[in-house]
C-alpha cells in the first residue's frame, strides 16, 4: 500500500519571536515521499521550522505551500510525532492510537500497533510502559491514519543507544511501506546520516548546507562512505575547528 | 469488601499462613478502636457511672432508632435530609463545576469572575445564617441556599486548578491530531482535570453535610435535624445522639460512595 507523499514548498520563510530573528529566508522544496533530516546545534530554529510547517506557528514572513496551495493555520496533511510521547494516561493504549482516527475506529488503531509491534500491549495504561514502548505508541498513533506527511521532533533523543537504532530502523521500514514525506528533526548526524534523503543543516538562521545521501539502504553505519559524510557534516557545524583539538585539563 | 479468604486445600505452609493472618488484620484492625469505645460505654451505662440523662447505652439508642423506624417514619426523616443535601448539591456543585470549566478554559471568563469568587470564598459560610433567615425565611429555600453555597467553592476552586494545571502539550497534540473543541473537551480537559474534581467533590461532600446540620437544627419541620431539636426540647439524650449517629453514618456514606466513583474513574493511575 504505497501512499504518496504530499509535496512541500517553502518559500522565503522567516520566523521572528519578539524582535529576534530565529529563521531568515527559508526556501526548499521537497519532493513527495522524501525523507528530509534536519540537523543543527541547540536553539538554531530547528524545532521552529517543523512548527511551521506543521502550521503551529505561524510564519512572520513568506509561505509554506502543500502541493502548492499555500498553507493556512494546521497542517492537515501533517502528523507530529514529538520527543515526549505526549500520550495520554486515561486513555488505554490502543485508545490513544485511535484519538486520530476518525470514529475512534479500534481495528485501524489495532493495526497500527501491530505495524510497530505494540499489538500485545492495546489493552493497558501508558503508565505502564517503557520508554521505548512510549515512543512506538507515539508512532503507532502517527502512521494510524496513513498520513502524507510526517514530522518527527527529536523523537528518540531520551531513548537509550540501543532503543534508539531500533526506532530508527522502524520509521524506516515504515517509510518505505506508506510512501510518507518524512522530516525529521534531530541533533544526532548518524541518525540523519541513517535515514534522510537530504540533510540540512541549521546555522546562523538559515540553511547552511543541503546535503543528499546516496548511500544505498539500508546503511552500513560502519562503512567508510557512512564517516566520510559524517566528518563532511560535523565540520560544516563546527568550522576550521573540526576536528576538536584535544587538550589535557590543568597540564 | 467482599474478599473471601479461601481455604488452601492442602496443608498452609507457614509463610502462607503468616499472609492470611495479615490480611485478618489489615481487614478488622480499624474496627478494633471503635468497637472497644462501644463496648466501654455501654459497660459504664449499664454500671451506672455515666447516667442516662448526660449519655444513654448503645443500646437503648438502638432500641430508640428501632421505635422511631417503626412507630414515627424515621425513613422519613432521613429521606428528607438526603434529598436536601443532594439537591443543594446539585445546585451549587453544580455551579462550581460549571464555572471552573468556564474559567479554567476562557481567559475573559476567569477575569470577569475569579477575583469575585476568590472574595466570597472567605465568608465562612455559616455566618450568613441570619441573613439568609432575613432574605429567605426559614423555609426550604433558606437550607438548600446555604447548602448550595458552601458546596460551590470546593468544586469551582478544584475544577479550575483541575483544567488549569493540564499540561498544554498534550492539548496541542491533540489540535495537531485533529480534535474538535468537544473533542479536546471530551478526551484531554475533563480526564484530566477528573482526579482534582473528585478531590472538590469529597471535599463539598463533608460541607455538605456539616451546612445541612446547622441550617436544620436551627429552623425545620422535619429532617434529621428537627427530629433532634425536639429532642432537646423534651431532654431526649437517647434520640439527639441517635441523629448525631446517623448523621455520621450518612456522611460516611457518601464518602464511600465518592471513593468507590474515584477508584473506578482513574484506574489508570495505578496502571492496573
Amino acid at each position: 500500500m504505497s501512499i504518496r507523499g504530499v509535496e512541500l514548498g517553502l518559500r522565503g520563510l522567516g520566523k521572528a519571536i519578539a524582535n529576534r530573528t530565529i529563521l531568515h529566508d527559508i526556501n526548499l522544496e521537497i519532493k513527495p515521499g522524501e525523507f528530509i533530516a534536519v540537523i543543527g546545534k541547540s536553539g538554531c530554529g530547528k524545532t521552529t521550522l517543523l512548527r511551521l510547517i506543521a502550521g503551529l506557528t505561524e510564519p512572520t514572513i513568506g509561505q509554506v505551500a502543500l502541493d502548492d496551495s499555500p498553507l493556512d493555520g494546521l497542517n492537515p496533511a501533517a502528523r507530529v510525532m514529538f520527543q515526549d510521547a505526549r500520550l495520554l494516561p486515561w486513555k488505554r493504549v490502543w485508545e490513544n492510537v485511535a484519538l486520530g482516527l476518525p470514529g475512534l475506529n479500534a481495528d485501524q488503531a489495532l493495526q497500527a500497533l501491530h505495524q510497530v509491534g505494540l499489538a500485545d500491549r492495546a489493552y493497558d495504561w501508558p503508565l505502564g510502559l517503557s520508554g521505548g514502548e512510549r515512543q512506538r505508541l507515539a508512532l503507532a498513533r502517527a502512521i494510524a491514519n496513513t498520513p502524507s506527511l510526517l514530522l518527527l521532533d527529536e523523537p528518540f533523543g531520551a531513548l537509550d543507544a540501543l532503543t534508539r537504532i531500533e526506532m530508527q530502523h522502524l520509521v524506516e521500514q515504515l517509510w518505505r511501506a506508506q510512501g510518507f514525506t518524512a522530516i525529521l528533526v534531530t541533533h544526532d548526524v548518524e541518525e540523519a546520516i541513517a535515514l534522510a534523503d537530504r540533510v540540512l543543516l541549521i546555522q546562523n538562521q538559515h540553511i547552511a548546507l543541503n546535503l543528499p545521501i546516496h548511500l544505498p539502504r539500508s546503511r552500513q553505519r560502519g562503512s567508510a562512505e557512512f564517516a566520510a559524510i559524517k566528518d563532511q557534516l560535523l565540520g560544516a557545524i563546527f568550522g576550521a575547528g573540526y576536528p576538536l583539538a584535544t587538550r589535557v585539563v590543568g597540564a | 469488601m467482599a474478599l473471601a479468604i479461601e481455604q488452601p486445600t492442602t496443608s498452609a505452609t507457614r509463610p502462607a499462613r503468616r499472609l492470611q493472618l495479615r490480611q485478618l488484620g489489615q481487614r478488622w484492625l480499624p474496627w478494633l478502636v471503635p468497637v472497644l469505645l462501644i463496648g466501654v460505654w455501654q459497660l459504664s451505662a449499664t454500671l451506672g457511672w455515666i447516667s442516662a440523662r448526660v449519655l444513654p447505652a448503645p443500646s437503648t439508642i438502638l432500641q430508640t432508632t428501632w421505635d422511631l423506624l417503626l412507630h414515627h417514619n424515621l425513613l422519613g426523616d432521613i429521606a428528607i435530609s438526603t434529598r436536601r443535601a443532594l439537591v443543594g448539591l446539585a445546585i451549587g456543585g453544580g455551579l462550581g463545576f460549571g464555572f471552573g470549566l468556564l474559567n479554567g478554559t476562557f481567559a475573559i471568563s476567569e477575569q470577569l469572575f475569579d477575583s469575585s469568587f476568590q472574595m466570597i470564598r472567605n465568608i465562612p459560610h455559616l455566618a450568613l445564617l441570619p441573613l439568609v433567615i432575613l432574605w429567605f425565611g426559614i423555609g426550604e429555600t433558606a437550607r438548600l441556599f446555604l447548602v448550595a453555597f458552601g458546596v460551590f467553592f470546593p468544586l469551582y476552586l478544584n475544577t479550575y486548578h483541575g483544567v488549569r494545571s493540564i499540561d498544554p502539550k498534550l492539548r496541542e497534540m491533540g489540535i495537531v491530531y485533529g480534535l474538535s473543541k468537544w473533542g479536546l473537551f471530551r478526551h484531554i480537559i475533563f480526564p484530566g482535570a477528573l482526579p482534582s474534581i473528585l478531590v472538590g467533590l469529597r471535599h463539598a461532600l463533608g460541607v455538605m453535610w456539616l451546612t445541612l446540620i446547622v441550617a436544620e437544627s436551627l429552623a425545620s419541620n422535619a429532617g434529621i435535624g428537627h427530629l433532634t431539636m425536639n429532642a432537646r426540647e423534651f431532654m431526649q439524650t437517647d434520640v439527639l445522639v441517635m441523629g448525631i449517629v446517623i448523621y455520621a453514618l450518612l456522611g460516611k456514606l457518601a464518602d464511600t460512595i465518592a471513593r468507590l466513583i474515584e477508584r473506578r474513574s482513574l484506574r489508570w493511575q495505578v496502571g492496573a
